[in-house]
């Protein structure tokens, strides 16, 4: 494996992760807490931010396998897309017509900005 | 159209997208020391703070957005990394970047155009506001059609 491929590896493991933790993130937050500290401590979130601490080392890793600091970035809009299907898989949210102009826009600009 | 996102809600959002871009950061300084050096830990200690800050408002914000939608707009990142690659890191601004970050902006407003009414919470609160003054009377006063709006 080149380095490169490393660094691919790391990213697209990294940004499963961190989608998934958004999902049950976002599960969290339609449910209805008694208090304010609930809102933060119970399950869903605590395993939420416990995988998005694992993707975060994942990053810190691939940052070593990074020829640049924006090498990173760029590979986070994986996690864009990540986050647009398993929304529609969990939570419906639907994939509308702005949504996909919209994300089109962001993956050009951010290929336009890095390469 | 009965939900759309409102301009606070997307400032609130953007605001916390600066804080998480200043993660990053830390995290290229950290990438950069000996594993569990003191450079390491505090680079590393620095990152998790911010994380933290970011966690919290984080969760506020996604009550009322999509999720597809509120972690979208994280790609303004773009913004703020360009803006510190500058500042911190002493990287050369060029007119493809200041391109690149035009498009993203782009995108990201049309992206934010994109929520459908009663999407954004499934059975939050807003959801459930929505209903309430339809079982009290069919039609509901127009007041009672605003209160839910604004909810």
């Amino acid at each position: 494996m080149t380095k490169f491929q490393i660094f691919l590896l790391i990213m697209i493991c990294s940004e499963l992760v961190a989608s998934s933790s958004q999902m049950l993130l976002k599960k969290s937050a339609t449910l209805h807490y008694s208090s304010w500290i609930r809102e933060y401590l119970n399950k869903w979130v605590i395993t939420g931010y416990f995988m998005l601490f694992v993707s975060m080392l994942l990053t810190i890793r691939g940052y070593a396998y990074a020829d640049s600091y924006m090498n990173v970035p760029v590979c986070e809009t994986l996690g864009y897309i990540f986050v647009m299907i398993f929304g529609r898989i969990f939570f419906g949210e639907k994939i509308t017509r702005n949504k996909i102009i919209g994300m089109i826009f962001i993956l050009a600009g951010i290929l336009v900005f890095y390469t | 159209m009965k939900k759309q996102i409102k301009v606070k809600d997307i400032l609130y959002l953007q605001l916390i997208v600066m804080i998480f871009s200043l993660s990053s950061v830390t995290a290229k300084f950290a990438s950069g020391q000996k594993f569990m050096t003191r450079g390491f830990i505090l680079f590393y200690g620095l990152e998790v703070v911010i994380l933290a800050v970011y966690a919290l408002l984080w969760q506020q914000a996604i009550k009322k957005f999509d999720i597809s939608i509120a972690y979208a707009n994280k790609a303004m990142v773009l913004l703020w990394g360009l803006l510190w690659s500058v500042v911190i890191f002493h990287d050369s601004i060029t007119v493809r970047k200041v391109f690149g970050v035009a498009l993203v902006i782009c995108g990201v407003i049309i992206l934010n155009r994109g929520q459908e009414a009663g999407q954004s919470g499934g059975k939050d609160a807003a959801g459930a506001g929505e209903k309430e003054p339809a079982p009290a009377d069919a039609g509901g006063t127009p007041e009672e059609k605003k209160e839910a709006d604004v909810r």
